[in-house]
């Protein structure tokens, strides 16, 4: 049941292009010792230019320290990653300090009050980039300081602020054109909304959906609100325990779910509607699960799915961990089960009292006392 | 799991009413009485009824809040207005009756559970220092309690999580050991300001529906806070929506989702995440909120309204009664056709 490839023409790029950042088989361990964790094993992810990936996953999944890795703060254990077909993993220290201040690939954090300096106006804040990288006079770097926060709806008034004299959504746009300030090629954004309002939100949403046409930037970002990438992303990718489970066109996932975790994520997004192809109740293990045994909570390398210990369909096979496969095109999963569990999952019943809306005048509820 | 039935209120009798908490007319004043961020807000809270605060930040749905809790941070003080738990007035409570409703009458759960126990002490004896307290129950009692509400809130081995410290359990675990200690002496009312908001979508589902098994099984009143409409649609039996220290519409959460009588109202449902996951264009409200305890002549949305007239400006908007239980704070409610999510 492949949903007709309806994708954006981001989604499917060009075979003549080369892709902006490729990400192989990328196993990062933070660590030494006893102490060492795998966080992220054999991550995946290609970002062709002009297209928006959204990164999903929940605390502890591994996303933010992909994005480490990829901006180059991290080192890669194994595996590699290229931006613009430059091997940028292996770079000694130099050449990756040269690399950082180039400003090819930015960072925007979730919090921009805690990223900008709170004693630097604004203006010095977009310059600071621009300033580092040297070789550029006062003049250029005015006039570039004052393009990139036109690129981000920003006049000149704003200049001669400092953090602390402006509002939350306007932070998160200064950060924003801190990290346009540089022209990079692709664009990090670590939770860049999730501390905004819902309008503000869904302001520097559009806004980097408008930056990806306007300067044709690549952008992941990264969330763990799929409800909020559904509106620009053109790719989702889902990280589980540092393993991506699913990735694909964003239109298809979010129709058809493949992998049962995304759909997790899905019914567990809160929604004012209630038409969603899966209740949470239906994805959840809940007490009255037989399933087959699963080592480990924490399964080593090569040992069962990580999903498995969460998982309502669980299988002997499961013990194994799935490699990616292709479940259409441009889209991969991970996932043994994953033609059979969407059947298993709508036969589950609600195992908790239903939900307060819409059948919340249904009487008082019975009091204790 | 029903909790055993110990009289939870060994010495305060609250009054007992249909309607758990009432706020009347409330304002709050803030930086020592230069500015007023709530103004007027009235609310009910009935028996085992969930009720959602939703607003933009700075809206006063938090100060009000902690106005019922007793807690306002210094510099805000209640200037007018009357708040009263199931009849008991709480406006004129000195300190000690205070720490008598607090945990008996009013329970209450915040944002970051981690800041709110200690790192080093394990959780199961933080809860069970509240039950010697509140409740004088002996040590082997208050701890065989604690693994009894731990099992009750869903942790799962609760003998095990007892003697866990906070570092080691996760988010949503630490937010159910908060809700377990807020629910420990049988409140009539719990609050909730923005207690799913830290947390994963996975486990704030989770804790959604934990709240709603708590009012299933205990009849819990609810007070709950956030800045998210569509979390506050999925759990809440009434909303109250917050504009600029106004209460701007309130009524019964199926009301205000299919026929929002107010422009602010219809513009939250339109930002809010529908969740259809289909692409669609994501829309704002244009301009932005009057700051904290501005004066305002009029209508305090009339700024950013799109359906603005001139009479909107002047005098007082008081608010309009709509039906049942829902009333919205706006010249034009009765005449103008908002579309809702349904009708939309």
């Amino acid at each position: 049941m492949t949903a007709s490839p309806a994708a954006s023409p981001a989604a499917s790029p060009a075979a003549s292009q080369a892709p902006r950042l490729a990400v192989e088989s990328v196993d990062v361990i933070l660590g030494h010792g006893w102490r060492a964790t795998k966080i992220l094993s054999g991550v995946d992810l290609t970002v062709w230019p002009g297209q928006i990936v959204g990164l999903v996953g929940e605390t502890g999944s591994g996303k933010t320290t992909l994005a480490r890795a990829i901006v180059g703060l991290v080192d890669p254990a194994r595996g590699r990653i290229e931006i613009d077909g430059r091997t940028v993993s292996t770079l000694r220290r130099g050449a990756r300090r040269a690399e950082r201040r180039r400003g090819t690939v930015q960072l925007i954090f979730q919090d921009p009050l805690r990223s900008l300096d709170p004693d630097l106006t604004v203006a010095d804040i977009v310059a600071e980039g621009l300033r580092i990288r040297g070789g550029i006079d006062r003049d250029t770097i005015g006039e570039l300081v004052l393009g990139a926060l036109a690129n981000v709806g920003l006049d000149a008034s704003a200049l001669k602020r400092t953090p602390g004299q402006i509002s939350g959504g306007q932070r998160q746009r200064v950060a924003i054109a801190r990290a346009l300030a540089t022209q990079p090629r692709l664009l990090i954004c670590d939770e860049p909304v999730s501390a905004l309002d819902a309008s503000t939100r869904n302001y520097v949403l559009r806004l980097l959906d408008d930056l990806r046409g306007s300067l044709g930037l690549s952008i992941v970002v990264i969330s763990h609100d799929l409800s909020s990438l559904a509106g620009i992303a053109d790719r989702i990718a889902v990280l589980y325990r540092g393993r991506i489970v699913e990735d694909g066109p964003a239109s298809q996932v979010f129709t058809a779910p493949r992998h049962p975790y995304t759909a997790l994520l899905m019914a567990c997004a809160p929604s004012v509607r209630h038409d969603r192809p899966f209740a949470p109740y239906q994805l959840r293990r809940s007490g009255a699960d037989v399933v087959a045994p699963v080592a480990g909570e924490v399964p080593a390398a090569g040992g069962a799915c990580v999903f498995a210990p969460r998982c309502p369909f669980a299988a002997a096979a499961c013990a194994a961990q799935p490699a990616l496969e292709t479940a259409g095109r441009w889209w991969s999963v991970a996932c043994h089960r994953h033609q059979e569990w969407p059947a298993l999952a709508r036969e589950r019943e609600r195992a908790c009292p239903s939900p307060a809306w819409p059948a919340a005048s249904a009487g008082e509820p019975a009091r204790r006392r | 799991m029903v909790i055993d039935s110990r009289s939870p209120l060994p010495d305060v009798a609250l009054p007992s009413a249909d309607e758990v908490l009432s706020v009347d007319d409330l304002h709050v004043s803030v930086h020592g009485g230069a500015a007023m961020a709530v103004r007027g807000v009235s609310l009910r809270v009935r028996a085992g009824e969930i009720v959602g605060l939703v607003g933009e930040s700075g809206s006063g749905k938090t100060l009000t809040c902690r106005a019922a809790l007793g807690v306002l941070p210094p510099g805000c003080a209640v200037d007018r207005g009357t708040i009263s738990l199931a009849g008991l007035d709480l406006s004129a409570l000195s300190r000690r009756e205070w720490e008598r409703v607090h945990g008996a009458g009013l329970g209450a759960v915040f944002q970051d559970p981690a800041s709110y126990l200690n790192p080093s002490v394990a959780v199961g004896s933080q809860l069970a220092e509240v039950l010697r307290v509140k409740l004088r129950l002996r040590p082997r009692a208050s701890r065989q309690r604690a693994v009894e509400l731990f099992a009750a809130v869903g942790l799962q081995q609760p003998e095990h999580v007892f003697h866990q410290i906070p570092a080691e359990l996760s988010g949503g675990m630490l937010q159910r050991v908060m809700i377990a200690i807020a629910i420990s002496c049988d409140p009539r009312l719990l609050i909730a300001d923005e207690a799913t908001t830290a947390l994963d979508v996975t486990i704030q589902a989770e804790v959604i529906d934990l709240l709603l098994a708590l009012r299933a099984d205990r009849g819990l009143a609810v007070l709950f806070v956030s800045h998210d409409l569509a979390v506050v649609t999925q759990l809440c039996d009434r909303v109250v929506v917050f504009y600029a220290g106004e209460v701007v519409e309130s009524g019964p959460t199926n009301e205000i989702v299919e026929r929002p009588r107010h422009p602010y109202t219809q513009a939250l449902l339109r930002v809010a995440s529908v969740g259809d996951f289909s692409r669609r264009e994501l829309e704002v409200i244009p301009g932005q909120p009057p700051g904290v305890g501005a004066e305002i002549e009029g209508c305090r949305f009339a700024g950013r309204c799109p359906a603005a007239i001139s009479a909107c400006r002047t005098g007082v908007i008081s608010p309009v009664p709509l039906g049942q239980r829902h009333e919205a704070r706006c010249l034009r409610a009765n005449d103008l056709a908002l579309g809702g999510l349904v009708a939309r």
